[in-house]
């Protein structure tokens, strides 16, 4: 047993995919460490933060069962009433608040699953080249491949989507089925779509503010710098890509780099266009002409301006879905 | 003779593009308020007087999947003083036509202008003109490499005549350093020729402008820009060492829907050593316009989407052609119309 645990220690400390790494004359990306780490941590800090939000909901439940319990009784407990009612409201802001904790938490984890990838893809990248070169450790770098690539697919960013089929759902007829019970699950399956895309609407809006702003201050800035020089073509020659306000086909100093909530634009713009894509199945929504934006790969080359418009976009074409899903479910709701 | 041709070709551009309003802008800025020069060659050095300022632009511009150009011509007419007045007349004429792909953003860029600077002791005119090639390689989210290649005319007219010709290459990669802030470095690089100088003395002089630039630009809830370049400067008449440095700094913040406040300062210092004895070293020597020192602070209030205020104070020292020089502070108030 000793010997085996022995050669275990000997093995995991040969077979260190950084010491081969370099054994390769591949350099590991100096970070890479550190974004591993933060995102254990994160990942820890999720999970734990998603039982405390499970437990304040089941107190909720459970409360809310015990005032609709004294309520049914001959002669209700007013205050009883008022002091489970009272405790209820102090549990849902408990929730709200760690519900926020935990939005903000997934947000950090898909900017680092995006970091990571991109780490992962160019060591991948560098170990092929090797791999043309050193037929001798073939084997061994095909293994590193593997290993890398199956760390990359472990923090492949999720596509942020919907997660029912915004088609199917709409041909659900409440009316149809005459069994309560069949009608309750129809409802609360649109309650929760509705649910859902008032959350995205509701990310959506504050993005588009933010970048609206931020659009704004820097087409102030261009123009305070063009009316206080009014700059020449010989001494700022170098200089003319900056002057002029942003709408020019270059984006370097329109804010290509600008992240929203640490989230590169190119990344959020393949998100929302997978979005556009999904709602596009349904034909009350995608007779309007998709801007040309959207029809774009947004990977790499995408301003500002191109992602307002397409944030713009997607707000229309939920908003016209949510209207449908609010017809669908009726005044009852 | 520039100016009108660049006119022409964007016209005939204009003409056999699909005409829409919507791309047409118009913008007109009228301000005016006080002023006090200091040491100054162009207007009496401590005058006190009044400054008022129109400047008007007219722009088109047009867009679509794979391609983008745009037009503007701009008129500044701006007087220094009610009487022994300094009278600047600024006009510009400017386009650029860029092909856009994935990856590479690649077009050129035409600019045209004239200045006038009139007065008691001043009759000076700057032309110049500038045809470049520009492209843009975007390889990844945080790395992207440019190079612009170029051709510059410059002409100053005053009792004498000075020319100039140049190509310069400016290549420059950008990377994101840390959220939101991106940095930006390269090498720029410029052959000059001055001809027609001082004719008398049949003096000419060649020459380059060569070093590196750095920028930094942040962009979140304030904005801040950083320019720095330093350039190394080998003439015929010049010798080591000669040198010039160019900083900017710019700042902005919107406090509400209505208020922003932007801050812009520029820094530009050069020390030319002469090797040859002149009878007028100036007018041998490079003389790029707008090279000038100055901190302006800007305070705006938008009433709409189309009308803005604002007030602005700041210093100036703008260096003219053979040792001419107009500095000094002002403080105007303003109103913008843009459309």
């Amino acid at each position: 047993m000793k010997s085996i645990s022995f050669l275990l220690i000997i093995l995991l400390t040969t077979f260190s995919p950084v010491s081969i790494l370099k054994s390769q004359n591949i350099p590991a990306p100096k970070d890479l460490t550190e974004l591993e780490t933060k995102y254990n941590d994160l990942q820890s800090s999720y999970s734990s933060g998603k039982i405390l939000l499970d437990s304040l909901k089941n107190k909720l439940d459970a409360r809310v069962k015990e005032i609709n319990i004294e309520k049914s009784k001959p002669s209700p407990d007013e205050d009883k009433i008022t002091s489970l009612m009272a405790n209820s409201v102090t549990l849902s802001n408990n929730i709200d608040e760690q519900q926020n904790k935990i939005n903000k938490i997934e947000k950090s984890i898909a900017s680092i699953k995006i970091k990571l990838s991109e780490k992962y893809s160019g060591i991948i990248d560098s170990l092929k080249e090797v791999r043309k070169k050193d037929l001798k450790n073939k084997e061994e770098i095909e293994n590193l491949i593997l290993f890398y690539a199956a760390k990359r697919l472990e923090v492949t960013p999720e596509i942020f989507q919907l997660s029912f089929n915004p088609y199917k759902i709409l041909e659900l007829d409440l009316n149809k089925s005459k069994d309560p019970a069949d009608q309750k699950i129809y409802s609360e399956y649109l309650s929760n779509a509705l649910q859902e895309v008032n959350n995205i609407l509701s990310n959506i809006s504050s993005e588009n503010t933010e970048i609206s702003q931020v659009i704004e201050l820097q087409r102030k800035a261009n123009k305070f710098i063009e009316e206080t020089e009014l700059e020449s073509g010989i001494a700022s020659a170098k200089l003319q890509q900056e002057t002029d306000n942003g709408e020019k086909g270059s984006n370097i100093r329109n804010g290509a780099f600008f992240e929203s909530d640490n989230n590169s634009l190119s990344n959020n713009a393949q998100v929302y266009t997978h979005l556009l894509e999904q709602l596009s199945t349904i034909k009350s929504i995608s007779v309007r002409q998709m801007p040309d934006e959207t029809l774009q790969s947004f990977e790499k080359n995408i301003d500002l301006y191109s992602y307002e418009k397409l944030l713009n976009e997607v707000k229309k074409r939920l908003t016209d879905y949510k209207k449908l899903l609010e017809q669908k479910i009726g005044p009852s709701r | 003779m520039t100016s009108k041709s660049l006119l022409l070709v964007f016209l005939i551009m204009i003409f056999y593009s699909k005409i829409n309003l919507a791309q047409l802008s118009l913008r007109l800025n009228l301000e005016g308020g006080y002023y006090r020069s200091t040491s100054t060659s162009a207007v009496e050095s401590g005058q006190k007087d009044a400054t008022a300022r129109i400047d008007g632009e007219v722009g088109y511009k047009y867009k679509d999947d794979n391609r983008f150009y745009s037009f503007k011509l701009r008129a500044r007419p701006e007087v220094y003083g009610l009487q022994n007045n300094l009278k600047i007349f600024k006009l510009k004429a400017a386009g650029n036509y860029y092909f856009t792909g994935n990856n590479i953003t690649y077009g050129f860029n035409l600019n045209g202008q004239r200045n006038n600077y009139g007065g008691r002791d001043i009759d000076l005119t700057f032309q110049d003109f500038i045809f470049a090639f520009e492209s843009l390689l975007t390889l990844d989210n945080n790395f992207s490499a440019s190079a612009n290649l170029g051709y510059g005319y410059q002409k100053v007219s005053e009792n004498i005549n000075q020319k100039m010709d140049l190509l310069f290459l400016d290549t420059e990669i950008f990377q994101d350093l840390f959220s939101n802030a991106r940095l930006g470095y390269g090498v720029y690089s410029e052959r000059f020729v001055l001809n027609g100088v001082y004719k008398e003395d049949g003096v000419n002089n060649k020459g380059w402008r060569v070093g590196p630039h750095i920028s930094l630009n942040y962009l979140k809830a304030f904005l801040a820009n950083f320019d720095y370049r330093f350039l190394f400067h080998i003439s015929e008449i010049t010798k080591s060492p000669s040198y010039e440095h160019w900083i900017r700094l710019v700042a902005g913040k919107l406090f509400s829907e209505n208020w922003s406040v932007f801050i812009l300062t520029d820094y530009y210092f050069r020390k030319y050593t002469i090797s040859k004895v002149l009878n007028n070293p100036y007018i041998s020597l490079y003389t790029p316009i707008n090279e000038d020192n100055r901190i302006y602070l800007k305070v705006a209030y938008s009433l709409s989407d189309i009308f803005e205020t604002y007030i602005k104070t700041g210093y100036f020292r703008e260096n003219l052609f053979n040792n001419y020089s107009f500095a000094g502070w002002n403080l105007v108030a303003g109103f913008e119309i843009e459309k």
